[in-house]
């Protein structure tokens, strides 16, 4: 069974960050919600994760890496939980993954999703750092194209001054494995 | 196996009125489950010397507030003023599961004869799980913005990455809701005891976070249910037949907070809680009887029962079928109805069941010659519990 289809217009996220790359905008533009219209609870940094969200500003993906192992983990941890290092830094990942998980989100308890319900939250897994799995919404896109293995890419959400979140698209280019 | 087996039981049992309105302050359904239980084993309330509980809100956003929305283990103390009490404990790695195994642990060492150990849940006003407000600090702050909210969305993804990766139906679910909601008209003290589920209900109603629909989730109620547990040669000399523990295991395997929809990790707490509760009691799953398995959202039943051995990664969806977890199937499975047909109470009505069954004491639900009693306390993943219960010691 396939969740129902919604009947409501749609556009784009107007401060997606984008600096290579345009979304082209179809006719699924109709099982798209608006979220220019959704109010998103604000991350709130501290000192684990202050590094992701200060990248993220600057439109750079930056993991947790374990400097003794080369791990990537995401979310940041106090140690490395492969090798129980803590010589722990933020660098830079690559934004190709695939879709590890998704959910439909049907249910609107919160007014502040009304807008988009139903829409598609979802884990990604980054080629570049397996295991360390993110959490995003797919943009651009109608929820039905939410799939397990799908090939997405990182794009920047801008919320405000201080926090941009990392998202994420379906992958304009198939990748070479 | 484990010395202790069969050393410790389940003696009597109690419930409260179970409803969707928090009319009553959550502490009198408290008292009313501990009094019940304590009355089925027909022991005096002066006669209890040990209490515990998990008494956390699974609830976000609502405030925790004692006697109002939890039942702590002091709120206990300061209705019930035992003369006798002993000991008490209040756990929190390990849901209300870990209470029992504590509780036993506790008997067994001496520290106090006769526990009571109670599991009281609150439905709050508005809705259940909610999102953080304008800000989202800690673990948080990596799901709700992406409109993650509670536990149910959490057990989602796993579902979907479960179903496309085994190439699995989500329309066999069916088949638990409808076997489960009847095993609930067996249950007189369940919420949906009266109401009937059919095949048209469950395909008919709303998705609520696909792959969930309505009936995949367990409905929020108020109420609370209770146990008196105690050394095995005491239970023999109380009103209702022991159900003697044969063995307990808990979940070795954390996640980290933020962290969500790694199946392998449901995968991996359910086997390790298994794995000790085979070894110690010596068992089986094709020794097993009957089994209830949490179900507080209808997937974590099918990685219960192929992370604790019932049946092999990706076919739980298939092994529930053919009337195969009916009360005269192979393995009756939430024969109480499970929390789908009892409300949201957490796991300790299923290891009353549990209890009940090994007992020969369910009434119209008893599975015939039921001895060993198989219980997953909660989801495998956070807080996973499992248990076996027998009548016959050995």
């Amino acid at each position: 069974m396939s969740p129902c289809r919604p009947q409501r217009p749609v556009a784009m996220p107007a401060a997606l960050l984008d600096p290579n790359t345009v979304c082209c905008l179809t006719e699924d533009d109709a099982v798209m919600g608006d979220w220019s219209e959704v109010t998103r609870p604000i991350p709130v940094p501290n000192e684990w994760t202050k590094p992701f969200w200060d990248a993220a500003r600057r439109g750079v993906l930056e993991l947790q890496r374990c400097q003794s192992c080369g791990h990537f983990q995401h979310p940041p941890y106090a140690t490395c939980l492969k090798c129980m290092s803590i010589d722990l830094k933020f660098e830079p990942v690559g934004g190709s993954g695939t879709i590890y998980a998704y959910t439909i989100m049907n249910h609107s308890g919160d007014k502040r999703f009304a807008p988009v319900v139903p829409y598609a939250s979802i884990i990604v897994e980054l080629d570049a750092a397996p295991g360390a799995l993110l959490a995003g919404n797919l943009l651009g896109a109608p929820y039905t194209e939410a799939k397990v293995g799908r090939r997405v890419e990182v794009i920047f959400e801008r919320l405000n001054d201080d926090i941009t979140l990392p998202q994420f698209r379906l992958a304009v280019a198939t990748p070479a494995e | 196996m484990w010395e202790n087996r069969c050393k410790i039981a389940i003696s009597g049992v109690g419930y409260s009125k179970v409803s969707r309105s928090s009319e009553i302050p959550l502490a009198a359904h408290a008292l009313a489950a501990v009094k019940d239980a304590v009355a089925d084993s027909g022991l005096r309330m002066e006669d209890i010397d040990g209490l515990s509980t998990y008494p956390e809100l699974p609830a976000t956003g609502h405030a925790e507030v004692d006697g109002i929305s939890v039942v702590s283990v002091n709120c206990m103390m300061a209705m019930l003023k035992l003369p006798s009490l002993t000991w008490h404990m209040q756990v929190g790695s390990n849901n209300i599961g870990g209470a029992v195994q504590t509780a036993a642990n506790a008997l067994l060492a001496g520290m106090c004869k006769y526990v009571v150990v109670w599991r009281a849940m609150h439905n709050p006003k508005g809705t259940y799980q909610n999102l953080p407000g304008a800000q989202a600090p800690g673990p948080l702050q990596f799901t709700a913005p992406y409109g993650f909210g509670g536990p149910g969305q959490h057990m989602a993804v796993a579902y979907t990455r479960y179903l496309e990766r085994h190439n699995q139906s989500r329309d066999k679910m069916v088949t638990l809701a409808l076997a489960q909601r009847k095993h609930t008209q067996h249950n007189p003290h369940a919420y949906f005891h009266g109401t009937p589920l059919t095949r048209e209900d469950y395909f008919n109603s709303r998705m609520v976070a696909y792959p969930f629909c309505l009936f995949d989730c367990d409905i929020p109620v108020q109420g609370a249910v209770a146990i008196v547990m105690t050394t095995a040669d005491r239970a023999r000399d109380l009103k209702p037949k022991p159900a003697y523990l044969a063995g307990y295991g808990q979940r070795l395997h954390f996640e980290v907070a933020g962290r969500i929809g790694s199946l392998a990790n449901y995968m991996e707490g359910g086997a390790s809680s298994a794995k000790l509760t085979w070894e110690r009691s010596g068992f089986t799953p094709k020794d097993v009887d009957v089994a209830q398995i949490y179900d507080g959202f209808s997937a974590s039943v099918i990685y219960g029962l192929e992370s604790y051995g019932f049946c092999k990664e990706g076919e739980a969806l298939d092994f529930i079928q053919d009337g195969r977890i009916e009360l005269d199937g192979e393995l009756p499975l939430n024969t109480f109805g499970g929390s789908l047909g009892t409300g949201r109470i957490h796991g300790l009505w299923h290891i009353i069941e549990g209890a009940l069954q090994a007992s020969g004491r369910a009434g119209s639900r008893q599975v015939k010659g039921a001895n060993v009693s198989f219980v997953g306390a909660s989801a495998p993943i956070v807080t996973g519990t499992t248990f076996i219960f027998v009548g016959e010691p050995y």
